[in-house]
């Protein structure tokens, strides 16, 4: 499955949808449980390495995740079921909470025979695209963006990590002016990524939105 | 607030950015679970964020435009001034001595820590050292290092300088008449404010080997 197809497959999820796969997991067929990890895996990936989890450890957390969800599935069900997203999703907080706190161990003795059959057809982007490719692509942008003034913008934000307002304040930059800048970045890196085969990029939703 | 609201706010790029607050990452967070087109916005400013390049970077790929005369007026140019500024150098250093050599420089790496945190390790310098150089190897890319003094207080920043390297180990640079009137604890801290201590050191005169 390539890049674009996987993202097709993991489009946007209802509520519904979830309680629909939530239904349906409850009869432990391992297709549902391997749909449910591939829909959810690259959001909740983002959530652990969003609280600066490296992403060995975030991998292992997602299966400590997908574990103790399936496992109250079928045991408890969820009080919820049409938020299994959620569910999910409280479930991995707790979880880098307690990893940053030293609580779990480093690595789990994962129930084999629940995981064995997962199998993971949705990558994300670090995951489809090697480091060097992503540093081109990135290096390409920065070439492309009109303006020094959006690359300062972009130094300024994650490279240097300076707080948006001081850059807004510095470079005399409207909230409006501040997001064009990101918006037309976010596009141009879109642009980039579909050259290199990848539909999914998301510049289609960003012309709409533009 | 919706996915409009998300998308026109650019809220993908601040939350990679850690400009959310914690409720508006909650909210987020638990948006993209169902939105694999705001997954896919925030993988691609994780990766522009991770590969950014440094501005010297970028201008090192500049392309060479060979100019319309040539160019051969500009090389003899750059070798006259290459010429006139390795003389004036000279000249200039001759009467400007570096206010720090290499003898006055004293270079360790980061002593392990084995015996717990409040144990200073004693780092040998000569006698006109005037700066203390620290080599913190292993610190995860998401940490930076900060220094406190005995008593826990962050250190002023004309006591030390601290600079990440490109091999992902810190610099730190001690003014070495304070580091031996007082000691030093090295701590790597997250954005979110989690603390961990690398080690404590302090300075003394010591006399030559042998």
């Amino acid at each position: 499955m390539t890049y674009s197809e996987s993202l097709t497959e993991s489009a946007s999820v209802t509520p519904d949808s979830g309680a629909a796969l939530l239904a349906a997991a409850v009869g432990a067929g391992t297709e549902l449980q391997n749909e449910i990890y591939v829909r959810y895996r690259r959001p909740l990936m983002q959530v652990f390495l969003q609280r600066r989890i490296d992403r060995d450890a975030a991998e292992d957390l997602l299966q400590r995740t997908f574990l103790q969800a399936i496992k109250k599935i079928r045991t408890d069900g969820l009080d919820d079921p049409g938020n299994l997203g959620g569910y999910l999703y409280r479930t991995a907080c707790k979880l880098a909470t307690a990893y940053w706190r030293g609580e779990l161990a480093r690595r789990v003795d994962h129930d084999g025979e629940l995981l064995m059959n997962l199998h993971d057809n949705a990558l994300s982007l670090e995951e489809a695209l090697d480091h060097d490719l992503r540093a081109r692509c990135v290096r390409e942008l920065m070439g492309k963006l009109p303006m020094q003034r959006d690359r300062e913008v972009l130094e300024r934000f994650y490279l240097k990590e300076e707080a948006r307002s001081a850059i807004r304040e510095s470079m005399n930059l409207t909230e409006l002016q501040f997001n064009q800048v990101l918006w037309r970045a976010r596009q141009r890196f879109a642009e980039i990524l579909r050259k290199q085969g990848f539909a999914g990029s998301g510049v289609e939703a960003l012309s709409m939105d533009g | 607030m919706d996915h409009i609201q998300f998308k026109s706010n650019q809220t993908a790029a601040a939350y990679v950015a850690h400009e959310l607050t914690d409720q508006q990452q909650e909210a987020f967070e638990l948006h993209m679970m169902g939105c694999s087109e705001c997954v896919n916005d925030v993988e691609a400013w994780r990766v522009i964020k991770h590969h950014m390049p440094a501005p010297a970077v970028m201008e090192a790929q500049k392309p060479f435009r060979k100019l319309w005369w040539g160019g051969w007026g500009m090389a003899a140019s750059f070798a006259a001034a290459l010429v006139v500024s390795g003389v004036g150098g000279y000249l200039v250093s001759a009467l400007q001595r570096p206010s720090l050599d290499s003898s006055e420089t004293a270079i360790f790496n980061m002593p392990a820590l084995t015996r717990g945190a409040d144990e200073c390790t004693t780092l040998a310098i000569a006698a006109n050292a005037r700066a203390v150089l620290l080599r913190v190897p292993g610190v995860p890319a998401e940490r930076r290092i900060t220094v406190t003094d005995s008593e826990g207080r962050d250190l002023a920043s004309n006591r030390y300088s601290a600079r990440e390297q490109r091999d992902g180990s810190w610099i730190v640079r001690f003014d070495a008449g304070w580091l031996q009137t007082d000691s030093a604890r090295l701590i790597s801290r997250t954005p979110g404010g989690t603390e961990e201590v690398l080690g404590c050191v302090t300075a003394m005169v010591a006399p030559p080997p042998g």
